[in-house]
């Protein structure tokens, strides 16, 4: 028995069925909405990525203004990290365009008053030069903890993956598994445990002087 | 005759050879446990006496020791481009329950990687992995500003590590 099979890999002049050209029409050129975890991650590696999504750089069908981006939801922005001093030495600028109306502010302080902020301008800072920026960062939507509201939460349909691996704390590790993790050195013979309660002469930190050591 | 020239000769030669044929012998006692044990000091009180008695501790057998496979004798030669912060579980050994780094002598880590360290220990407790590390600070350093509730080092931070296991 034969089974009949609307393909597109049929004769030469079998066309396919109008409703699956319909459907697939609408697959390419629909607008999906994709989920990432901020968690313990870099603001501007993940804007690299981010953009990508918002852009539409990730289909074959796409163009700048073939209006092709998808949506992005991230949450955890609160949890965000930057690499060493930067939450110290980064500065957000902004001049209100009237005379002394410039300030600047560090990353931490930014963060305290919107957790939201340091995201959205390494995302916005990406996407320079382009006309449609103010409507790709639209479809950006941004969540500080894990609460989403569920109108959004139903239309998400794919996710993001993490740039940074996440570390492990040392609370994390359960006592068992330190204990039997392998020693790297032995104690040396005739040491005394209690001796770190103990003043030690002879190897001070290096910014006493010696007359001070002496005393 | 051994003249004098002839006489310094033969002493250089002869301490020349007790050195490097003959070098200091190991004690050659046979035991399966260690002689030297770890000790703990305690101080007992009466009216008249007070013994102070440095008490041995038995080992545990339970730990398992890895070998050391650099020849310089340091336990952290070997991983002197793949340690990095994330690594908790070896960077806890080298704590004491104060909380600071062991000495060099206790430890027997050469003077590279203990300043290697000392740097990976601050970048951890920044990271907030090792809460333990508290080191001593220099004189005029306020300890009030290295802990993890002052302003910026509320905020997760991590560090690259430009190790070759990975290369960026």
């Amino acid at each position: 028995d034969f089974i009949r099979v609307n393909s597109i890999y049929g004769f030469q002049n079998e066309q396919p069925h109008p409703h699956y050209i319909f459907c697939q029409q609408w697959a390419v050129l629909a607008r999906t909405w994709w989920i990432y975890d901020a968690n313990q991650q870099c603001p501007f590696r993940s804007a690299y990525r981010l953009t990508a999504y918002l852009q539409g750089l990730h289909k074959p069908v796409y163009h700048r203004y073939g209006d092709v981006g998808d949506h992005v939801v991230v949450f955890n922005t609160r949890h965000i990290a930057m690499r060493g001093e930067f939450w110290r030495t980064y500065k957000h600028f902004h001049h209100t365009r009237y005379a002394g109306g410039f300030s600047r502010a560090s990353a931490y302080r930014v963060h305290e008053e919107d957790p939201t902020r340091v995201l959205e301008r390494a995302c916005h800072n990406r996407l320079s030069g382009l006309d449609n920026r103010r409507t790709l960062m639209k479809r950006l939507h941004l969540f500080p903890d894990e609460e989403i509201p569920a109108e959004i939460l139903e239309n998400v349909s794919g996710q993001i993956q993490q740039v940074q691996v996440v570390p492990k704390k040392l609370e994390d590790y359960s006592q068992e598994v330190i204990d039997s993790f392998p020693r790297l050195f032995k104690m040396p013979e005739d040491y005394d445990i209690e001796s770190y309660k103990r003043e030690n002469k002879l190897e001070p930190d290096q910014h006493t002087s010696k007359a001070w050591r002496l005393k | 005759m051994a003249t004098p020239m002839n006489a310094a000769k033969s002493v250089t030669l002869r301490h020349f050879i007790r050195l490097f044929a003959f070098p200091q012998e190991k004690s050659k006692h046979f035991s399966t446990t260690r002689l030297g044990h770890v000790k703990k000091i305690e101080v007992k009180k009466t009216d008249l006496v007070t013994v102070i008695e440095g008490v041995k501790l038995e080992e545990d057998n339970s730990k398992t020791f890895r070998e050391i496979k650099a020849p310089t004798g340091c336990p952290l030669c070997e991983f002197q481009n793949s340690l990095t912060y994330r690594d908790v579980l070896i960077l806890q050994q080298f704590l004491s329950p104060d909380g600071k780094i062991l000495p060099r002598h206790v430890t027997g880590v050469c003077y590279t990687m203990q300043w290697k360290l000392q740097n990976i220990l601050y970048q951890s407790y920044s990271a907030g992995l090792l809460p333990k590390y508290c080191p001593e600070l220099p004189v005029n350093e306020d300890p009030t500003h290295y802990l993890k509730n002052y302003k910026w080092r509320k905020n997760n931070v991590y560090y690259e590590d430009f190790s070759i296991e990975n290369p960026l």
